[in-house]
């Protein structure tokens, strides 16, 4: 089953804290080189399958494996050459520029010093602060920077990873509707001309309608249903995951959800 | 930028100029009066009794006040970044009080091991270190938990202390140990105190970016492929070795690793490489000033440094508390 196109193949995974099962045995293949949106329920597990998949939390049982490699056998550093996260809520240091924290992305390329930037480094930092526009902030203090511009920061400093996969908790919660559009389009930019396989917890429906491949629906710790963006979401499908009725608008052919 | 290049150099260079004023004052002010210039002539051309004095007695207490306040500036700091709380203290968390009660039922018990005691007093601190965390771990380590846990421990310690002290029927080398007395030390305690500190305080130096990283959250170090806990050991290892071999030589002395940070913080900002190095020159300038103020305000009579410290130190603990208290709780 597993081919080329595979990213992520995740195997019949569970993770209960307490012997309380918060991932209740999920399969699914995650597509490499494409925008993977995971939607459900506030306690669904969405980060919570996130976390798991960046190491962050240890599974109970089942494996994840990256082209063919189970998690497990990455180790550290390695696994930060691969795969970043951009978390929810980060608390910003003080007293440290834009810069500073873009290139402890580059921590992963390290060994004892870690922060003593080549010329090499210097470059991939320059070009995560160019893709999130952040070139002209570089110098300011990142406790500073509003809302939208520091989340910003901290994809520049997951990017300054350079890794193949990027992860994206929530990127735009708690940001007003220009800066989740500036996020949303950071993120496309990311896929389709850097060729970075993203895979990102949304609340918005119609945003990982827009600007996904694909979606992962989840409910009660469960897959409900994976499919193409575009057309998988349907009011019975919305229903049957939030409990809510909700109609449907239609624009350049995709439809998008609407409630009141 | 709040703390740019400019306020950074006058902030080391004002504290390095009253700290080498505050020596200068502390050497010729005493039960004996002696001039700079007779103190420099006795030690580089011709022997005198008076300046000689001061250099057996005088001068020891006052490089081990600054030598000892710049490990428990550093201590305090390490300290701070690893709890990712300003109100981490060295003193407070029991890791004084371990290394101390260690040390004591070290000499009092086997003393003809005198000359590894620091080590024991480094491996006590280690244990009351470990000790506090683990007693206030509960799915992870939550900073305000550590601090009461903190503060429980070390008060069970003096208690021990103090019984160790009354059934060994009240050593002289005990009582200083506990109250931070800097009377009676010689240049024995100097070479020690010196070699120890100035090895960890490198150290410190050298963890300085580390310090900086660990201020972002745990989940985002992980996630740059760290191992979290192995960079808070480090950083721990060292912070507990510079507060045991100060208290070996000092006694306790709570706040002072509180007040040398906050007040770095004030004038040079929350980048370690810079407030490492003036966290220690606050540490030795203040610790100074309070066995000056200790030996001259109630003089012929003595007040501990310990002493000083934990009046100026408790209100100042309060008010801090008091400030941070919102921010810092979860």
């Amino acid at each position: 089953m597993q081919n080329n196109r595979t990213s992520f193949q995740i195997k019949s995974l569970i993770f209960s804290v307490e012997s309380t099962n918060i991932i209740r045995d999920i399969s699914v293949d995650i597509e490499e080189g494409k925008i993977t949106s995971i939607i459900g329920p506030n306690g669904s597990g969405k980060s919570t399958l996130l976390q798991l998949l960046t190491k962050n939390y240890k599974r109970t049982s089942g494996d994840i494996l990256i082209k063919g490699n189970s998690i497990d056998k990455i180790k550290g550093k390695e696994f930060a050459r691969e795969v970043a996260i951009v978390n929810q809520d980060n608390t910003p240091p003080l007293d440290t520029t834009v810069r500073k924290l873009v290139s402890y992305g580059r921590i992963p390329y390290k060994k004892i010093s870690l922060t003593t930037m080549d010329e090499e480094d210097e470059k991939v930092v320059d070009w995560a602060l160019e893709i999130t526009g952040l070139t002209e902030l570089a110098g300011k203090d990142v406790s500073s920077l509003s809302g939208g511009q520091r989340q910003r920061a901290w994809i520049a400093m997951s990017l300054a990873q350079k890794t193949g996969i990027l992860f994206l908790d929530e990127p735009t919660t708690y940001l007003d509707i220009k800066y989740q559009m500036d996020i949303l389009n950071i993120v496309k930019e990311l896929n389709e001309i850097h060729n970075i396989t993203i895979v990102m917890v949304l609340h918005d429906i119609n945003q990982a309608i827009k600007y996904s491949h694909n979606i992962i629906a989840m409910k009660d710790g469960k897959i409900h249903s994976v499919g193409n963006a575009k057309s998988m979401i349907t009011p019975d499908l919305v229903e049957d995951i939030y409990q809510v009725k909700v109609d449907t608008f239609e624009i350049d052919g995709i439809k998008y959800i609407v409630s009141f | 930028m709040k703390y740019n290049k400019k306020r950074r150099i006058i902030g080391f260079f004002v504290t390095i100029v009253a700290l080498v004023f505050l020596i200068l004052f502390a050497i010729r002010t005493g039960s004996l009066d002696i001039g700079i210039i007779d103190l420099l002539k006795a030690l580089f051309i011709e022997a005198d009794e008076k300046v000689g004095i001061v250099v057996d007695l005088r001068l020891p207490r006052i490089i081990i006040s600054v030598v000892g306040g710049f490990a428990i500036g550093v201590s305090g700091t390490l300290f701070q970044s690893v709890m990712k709380n300003p109100l981490a203290d060295p003193g407070l968390l029991g890791v004084s009080s371990g290394a101390s009660l260690t040390f004591i039922l070290m000499i009092w018990l086997f003393p003809g091991l005198f000359f590894i005691a620091p080590l024991m007093a480094f491996i006590g601190g280690l244990a009351a270190c470990f000790l506090v965390y683990s007693l206030a771990w509960k799915g992870g380590l939550d900073a305000m938990r550590i601090i009461l846990v903190g503060i429980a421990v070390n008060a069970v310690f003096l208690a021990l202390i103090e019984t160790a002290q009354k059934v060994s029927a009240g050593g002289r080398v005990i009582e200083n140990v506990v109250t931070g007395n800097l009377s009676f030390k010689n240049w024995n305690h100097v070479t020690t105190l010196v070699i120890y500190a100035t090895v960890f305080i490198i150290i410190a130096f050298l963890l300085s970016s580390r310090c900086d990283i660990i201020a972002m959250d745990d989940r985002t170090i992980a996630s740059l492929g760290m191992n979290v806990n192995v960079l808070k050991i480090q950083i721990s290892v060292v912070a507990v070795f510079l507060a045991a071999i100060s208290t070996v030589i000092l006694g306790t002395v709570s706040f002072l690793g509180l007040l040398a940070p906050w007040i770095g913080r004030l004038v040079v900002g929350s980048e370690h490489k810079y407030l490492i190095p003036y966290s220690m020159l606050a540490g030795g300038f203040i610790l100074l000033l309070a066995d000056t103020v200790g030996r001259t305000v109630a003089y012929p009579a003595e007040i501990s440094v310990g002493v000083i410290m934990a009046v100026v130190g408790g209100p100042f603990f309060i008010a801090l508390l008091k400030r941070t208290g919102g921010k810092y709780a979860k």
